[in-house]
């Protein structure tokens, strides 16, 4: 019965939370609305495939919102793998791992977004040729990469700290029972860390989705992109209802995701 | 034959001269005791004397500065790495103030845990064994909860039965019943007095006067790093020889 309840209340809170957007987009169309004709509203919608996917004829994704997806989900995945590693380097026994850990963290987590972006874009090569295979690094590869390494560092922080916050007697128990150092983390430790990193992972997962848009500065063709080149094309007239539309889709995308982490938080602290 | 003989008497804890400092903290200053096989040994004193950390230097668990340490056949001041440490925690077992049960796992599994991954036993033969231990401690029934479905004093119980899972022939209590309930106390201190009426050879550090009394074949008294008086129950209590042994004691009993 209580979490019946609970549940329609999470169903409120979202669609209190989208009706007021709609509320807003409403505004700011009926403020442009005097020299925003029927026509230029034919041509919006005609457009929203392409900002959409970056495609007006068919239907496979060759950017616009789509891309910024695509390349949220690609840099999760990696920033996951990397930042583990990273975030368990970081207590790690050996001093030397430690300190570069440390480092690399510290490093990646406090450089500007868009700086890393651009050093990655002249630091990768075009193409890397590995003897057997040759790798062809795209600015949308550059990009992934770029985005990784940041994402990376602060997931690397999110494991350093959920492991660090499982009290110190989980560790002594288990080591005044003869279980190796790795075993304490694989069987005691980690699998209460779990649950204390989703929150703050996930967190980060809607941040980066936000950040992706950044990638339109080194030419990658996302979201921002497909607006500008619409814009382009059909004119400044359509600038406020197009941006608009790209901000609605990501608040539709992020939002539910910032509910969820809430209620996951909620869940973990009772 | 007279080896036999010597090895009976031979203790099998021998704590000799041990110093241990904290950064500049000196917390032992020179301890030295036997335990026999079999002995329940009782350590009191105030809080910061020294006792908790006597216990974790007696399995390796706080690396010591001088003096040796000697369980059974193990020279525990000698063992620097991990898996030398192993085979000296399988056999000395703790129980700690906070339980230190993993929340995660359910009762029956945090007893099964230690003999499948440290001692590789067969987890069909261990779980049948630990479902023996959690009756041994009269948690029938609570096999399947997790310890935050019990009170404080089952959940010391399950720590009790998670030690027993690795067959020690030697127990540290750490204040186990110092975050207890006082209605809960009792049947902790229940389960120690059966262990150690059936001869396991039992290190306490405890608060409980009463229940010390009772179960010590020795008590100590340490303070400030340094054990100012032992001798058994009887004239410990009644007649203690020392001025800041007679002070405590009023203060506590």
């Amino acid at each position: 019965m209580e979490t019946n309840d609970k549940r329609t209340q999470f169903n409120w809170q979202t669609f209190l939370g989208l009706a007021i957007a709609a509320l807003v987009v409403t505004v700011i169309f009926k403020a442009v609305l005097g020299n925003f004709s029927l026509e230029e509203f034919q041509t919006l919608l005609k457009r929203l495939p392409y900002v959409l996917i970056g495609n007006q004829e068919g239907l496979s994704i060759k950017g616009g919102f789509a891309m910024n997806i695509i390349i949220s989900l690609a840099c999760m995945a990696i920033a996951t793998i990397l930042g583990t590693f990273l975030g368990l380097a970081q207590v790690a026994h050996q001093r030397v791992i430690r300190a570069l850990a440390w480092f690399l963290t510290q490093f990646f987590r406090n450089s500007p977004w868009l700086v890393i972006l651009y050093v990655m874009l002249y630091l990768l090569p075009f193409q890397l040729n590995l003897g057997f295979t040759t790798v062809e690094f795209s600015p949308l590869a550059k990009a992934i990469i770029g985005l990784s390494l940041v994402v990376a560092a602060n997931i690397s922080e999110i494991v350093r700290g959920a492991i660090q916050s499982i009290p110190s007697g989980q560790w002594e128990a288990a080591e005044a029972m003869g279980y190796t150092r790795r075993q304490i983390l694989q069987l005691v430790i980690l699998p209460q860390a779990v649950r204390r990193m989703i929150p703050p992972w996930m967190n980060w997962y809607a941040i980066l989705t936000m950040g992706t848009t950044l990638t339109n500065l080194v030419g990658v063709p996302e979201g921002l992109t497909a607006v500008r080149e619409v814009l382009e094309l059909e004119g400044e007239g359509l600038a406020i209802p197009l941006y608009t539309v790209l901000m609605l889709l990501f608040f539709i995308y992020c939002y539910p995701i910032a509910r969820w982490t809430r209620k996951l938080e909620l869940r973990i602290k009772n | 034959m007279v080896e036999n003989k010597q090895q009976m008497t031979k203790p099998l804890i021998s704590i000799y001269d041990v110093h241990k400092s904290f950064g500049k903290t000196e917390v032992l200053k020179g301890i030295s005791l036997d335990v026999g096989k079999g002995d329940v040994i009782c350590i009191i004193g105030p809080s910061g004397s020294g006792k908790s950390t006597l216990l974790r230097c007696i399995n390796a668990l706080v690396p010591i500065n001088s003096g040796s340490i000697r369980v059974g056949e193990f020279q525990v001041h000698q063992l620097k790495s991990e898996r030398e440490k192993i085979p000296l925690r399988r056999m000395v077992s703790m129980v700690f103030q906070q339980y230190n049960l993993f929340p995660h796992r359910t009762a029956l599994e945090n007893v099964m845990m230690a003999p499948i991954h440290v001692l590789k036993q067969d987890p069909k033969e261990v779980k049948e064994r630990a479902y023996g231990l959690l009756a041994k401690v009269r948690l029938q029934g609570k096999e399947k909860n997790y310890p935050g479905e019990l009170s404080g004093g089952q959940q010391q119980r399950v720590a009790i039965a998670r030690s027993l899972a690795m067959k020690p022939e030697v127990m540290l209590f750490d204040e186990v019943t110092a975050a207890l309930d006082p209605e809960t106390v009792k049947e902790v201190l229940l389960t120690i007095r059966e262990l150690a009426e059936e001869g396991m050879t039992c290190l306490l550090v405890t608060h409980e006067m009463g229940f010390a009394r009772e179960v010590a074949d020795q008590m100590y008294f340490t303070d400030e790093g340094v054990i100012v008086e032992s001798g058994p129950p009887a004239d410990f209590f009644t007649n203690p020889q020392h001025e800041r042994t007679k002070e405590f004691l009023s203060q506590v009993l």
